[in-house]
């Protein structure tokens, strides 16, 4: 992608993320330039991507499918299944002072997605459009819900403990419910991340006092 | 790495992971991007030396997480290093604020880094918050006791903690790191027309 066209993207999105209304299918938009990250293999050549794919429980937001190469050298078609909310969405909502609870929006993903992938599975028709073959090939990719500044919504007496809660609230649901079915918990941050990637041009540093001694490395 | 250090890790990241579980995580995770990898970018990162499984070497610190991958050239290296009780990155990272350093980083999410050298000097003063990918970058150091130390880090990647990232998320992290940097070897590789 050229550099113009890449800081654009960041700009635009940046500014979607931004935005107080909601931006759910504006930002969907952005994820073609993002697949790569969707699925957990490298991904050969994609076979599918698509918004709003029309099965029984509803639309499912984003399905990506593409040719992987198993460590046997043998390739097939896997798809991830993806479920979106807006970046203006909240995570998760005050419970108590010491505890959090996922937001409206969040169990709606999470339920979204679970019947969609089961929908998803069971249907031949699609799984036929995605080039599976087999059910096992469909894959849980995971939620793509708010951004680092709607991790918490809530006022706490002490701000730094929202994101305290936050941490412990985070580890909690990937523990249990979401690393054993490897979804995976993501904001639109991530995404802008990913468009916003920099490399920095080779140089040739040395260090003003040549003879200088250096201690032995430590793990600091 | 000394179970001594997995446990001062344990106790200053307040972390309940084991090093045996973060590295069987880390594994797979480099098994799934890099064993799969497409034929344009295993010609860009160091040969890897098993058809099954990627070699790395993992250094955890409270404030970092370095996944260096070994071919058979840095595997030798570190094993020497080992034996003689040296760390195997001297003058990679430092976070002491006296000392000078090639690159200041903080908050930089998926940097490449490739053929940088940086001599008599420490290369990073890490910020928070930053993932960072290191590709053929030469360090060359004066240790006291040892002298002039050079060493190439072919691939590494580098995630340092903060509010944003903890002991806790990092794997996601590193996972978008990894994918990043084959999407960008990949797109350096294609002809202009497909960029």
């Amino acid at each position: 992608m050229p550099l113009r066209t890449k800081s654009k993207l960041v700009r635009r999105l940046e500014a979607l993320i931004n935005n107080p209304n909601n931006k759910e299918n504006e930002c969907r938009r952005f994820l073609q330039y993002v697949g790569y990250l969707l699925c957990k293999e490298t991904v050969i050549e994609y076979h599918y991507k698509e918004t709003n794919t029309r099965i029984t429980s509803g639309n499912s937001d984003y399905v990506i499918s593409g040719f992987v190469e198993q460590a046997t050298g043998t390739r097939s078609v896997k798809a991830y299944i993806w479920e979106l909310k807006a970046p203006q969405c909240f995570l998760f909502d005050k419970d108590t002072e010491n505890r959090l609870i996922p937001s409206r929006e969040l169990f709606q993903a999470e339920n979204q997605l679970l019947n969609y992938f089961e929908d998803i599975k069971g249907s031949e028709r699609l799984r036929a459009r995605f080039g599976i073959c087999h059910p096992t090939d469909i894959v849980l990719g995971g939620i793509i819900i708010g951004c680092n500044k709607t991790k918490v919504n809530g006022d706490f007496s002490n701000p730094e403990t929202g994101m305290k809660l936050y941490v412990e609230a985070e580890r909690i649901r990937n523990h249990y419910f979401y690393n054993p079915w490897g979804i995976k918990l993501i904001t639109w941050d991530t995404i802008l991340d990913q468009l916003s990637g920099k490399s920095i041009k080779p140089k040739i540093t040395t260090g003003p006092e040549k003879a200088r001694q250096y201690p032995i490395g430590r793990f600091i | 790495m000394p179970r001594s250090i997995t446990k001062l890790w344990n106790i200053l990241t307040g972390s309940k992971m084991k090093r045996k579980d973060i590295k069987t995580k880390v594994q797979e995770l480099l098994n799934n991007r890099l064993l799969s990898a497409p034929s344009e970018v295993k010609r860009i990162i160091p040969p890897i030396t098993s058809k099954n499984s990627i070699d790395f070497y993992l250094v955890m610190t409270a404030k970092y997480i370095l996944v260096d991958i070994m071919d058979k050239q840095e595997k030798k290296r570190i094993t020497n290093c080992k034996n003689r009780n040296i760390f195997p990155f001297p003058g990679l990272i430092t976070d002491s604020s006296d000392m000078k350093a090639a690159f200041m980083i903080e908050k930089g999410k998926n940097l490449l880094l490739s053929n940088n050298t940086v001599n008599n000097l420490f290369s990073f003063k890490l910020g928070k918050d930053s993932s960072i990918i290191l590709h053929n970058h030469n360090q060359s150091i004066n240790i006291i006791n040892i002298g002039q130390y050079r060493y190439q880090v072919k691939l590494a990647y580098l995630i340092t903690f903060g509010k944003e990232i903890n002991q806790y998320n990092f794997l996601s992290f590193l996972d978008g790191l990894i994918a990043y940097s084959i999407n960008k070897w990949r797109q350096d590789d294609a002809p202009p027309n497909q960029k």
